[in-house]
């Protein structure tokens, strides 16, 4: 029994808990297909509401989003110390009104209800561009995309660690696509100094997530954006 | 019985396997990072950070990954060496002190297109995250394809320019620039 639970216990999936759509996006040449977030509240029709908001604004920026901002170290002998960075995404709040979704299908996980929404009446779901987890650890090439991860911690609320990690994969990939270093270190026999600046000051668009993953051991999560070429 | 002797086998083989693999901490470093790999389009960087916040780790290998790229581009080191001869004590025990001071400074200024993490490795070392990360930049190819994305309109934010390090580095990269442009100057009048 003790190895059987043994067993049970590594073969159990941290993912399991997630529909199929959310871990591996349904791609569309047509359409673009969006999950949205919320707390699950005491009324799920509250939970669904403040998800549809969230999806209208992920339309927003997938429509055309700057990010732009600065993020500073400093070396020192005992290693680099973070001194804070100013990266903002920006995007056209105007336009969320003229938003209009329709939700394909929902889910509760845990704490939070997801919907998955996309723009016009198709509801057939296509297939994922993504069917397995190794982007996790090695950053695949797709013809046709540029793709870029994003991580989070999981916080108190699992909704916040997707959202964040969604931004984060946006502004990694807007550092692949150009991102100024500038640097200056000084060092002698006693004392190591200087400045490290990284800025970023991009636009992109028809940025989509690509696939999903968490780690509950390790205790983040990863997300997986494409943006067509 | 039979069943028994089988699970008592078994446990001793886990035990024997538990503590052969418990001698001393074992670091688990990626075969990448400790040998970065060669391809002649593509420059890689390496790196490997720790910290409580998982964002702040990812973000210092990054920069610590894209500052070696960036280096190994181009950078200007300026080295000098002051070397301080000190004579302590009388003619007969007298003792020649030599000290070297290496003091070298290193300006970079350096635009990436294409920079990406191409392999990570994120794990927990008790309340600490660690992180080891390869970055790639591929030299020339899709440079142009890219810059088609770029947006310059945008200026914000000018917080970090206010300390004297920031002003420093801008002071360092302006010389530089300068120098660059003299050279470039030299080189179009000897031709």
């Amino acid at each position: 029994m003790f190895f059987l639970l043994l067993f049970l216990s590594y073969s159990i999936d941290d993912t399991t808990v997630y529909p199929r759509w959310f871990l591996q996006m349904p791609i569309s040449s047509k359409r673009v297909y969006i999950v949205g977030y919320a707390p699950l509240y005491k009324y799920l029709s509250s939970s669904i509401k403040e998800a549809r908001k969230v999806t209208k604004r992920k339309f927003a920026i997938y429509r055309r989003d700057s990010i732009v901002g600065e993020r500073a170290f400093a070396p020192t002998p005992i290693g680099k110390i973070y001194l804070g960075e100013t990266i903002m995404e920006f995007f056209d709040t105007n336009a969320i009104k003229d938003i209009k979704v329709s939700i394909i299908d929902t889910a509760v996980v845990q704490d939070m209800v997801l919907i998955l929404s996309t723009l016009g009446r198709d509801r057939k779901i296509p297939s994922p561009l993504i069917t397995d987890t190794s982007w996790v650890d090695e950053m695949p090439d797709f013809s046709g995309w540029f793709v870029a991860k994003g991580e989070a911690p999981i916080y108190e609320y699992e909704h916040h660690s997707w959202l964040a990690a969604e931004r984060n994969a946006r502004v990694s990939l807007a550092t692949f696509l150009e991102y100024h270093e500038k640097a200056l270190k000084k060092l002698n026999n006693k004392s190591l100094s200087g400045v490290s600046l990284g800025s970023v000051n991009v636009v992109v668009s028809r940025v989509q997530v690509l696939a999903r993953y968490i780690n509950r051991k390790n205790g983040y999560c990863s997300v997986l954006v494409g943006m067509r070429k | 019985m039979k069943k028994v002797g089988i699970l008592s086998g078994l446990s001793l083989v886990l035990l024997i396997v538990s503590c052969a693999s418990s001698g001393g901490a074992k670091l688990d470093v990626p075969d990448w990072f400790l040998n970065p790999p060669k391809d002649p389009n593509y420059i890689f960087g390496a790196a490997t950070a720790t910290s409580r916040d998982l964002q702040i780790v990812i973000d210092k290998a990054k920069q610590d990954a894209r500052l070696d790229i960036a280096e190994n581009l181009r950078s200007n080191i300026q080295g000098l060496i002051k070397k301080f001869d000190e004579e302590v004590g009388r003619t007969e025990d007298s003792e020649l002190l030599q000290q070297f001071t290496q003091v070298s400074k290193n300006v970079v200024d350096q635009t990436l297109i294409g920079s990406r993490v191409n392999k990570s490795k994120a794990e927990k070392e008790g309340e600490m995250y660690r992180i080891y990360l390869l970055m790639e930049l591929p030299i020339g190819e899709a440079r142009a394809e890219l810059l088609k994305q770029i947006n310059n309109n945008h200026h914000l934010y000018t917080r970090f320019r206010a300390s004297q390090s920031f002003k420093e580095l801008e002071e360092e990269v302006r010389k530089l620039r300068e120098y660059e442009k003299e050279q470039q100057k030299a080189f179009e009048e000897s031709e």
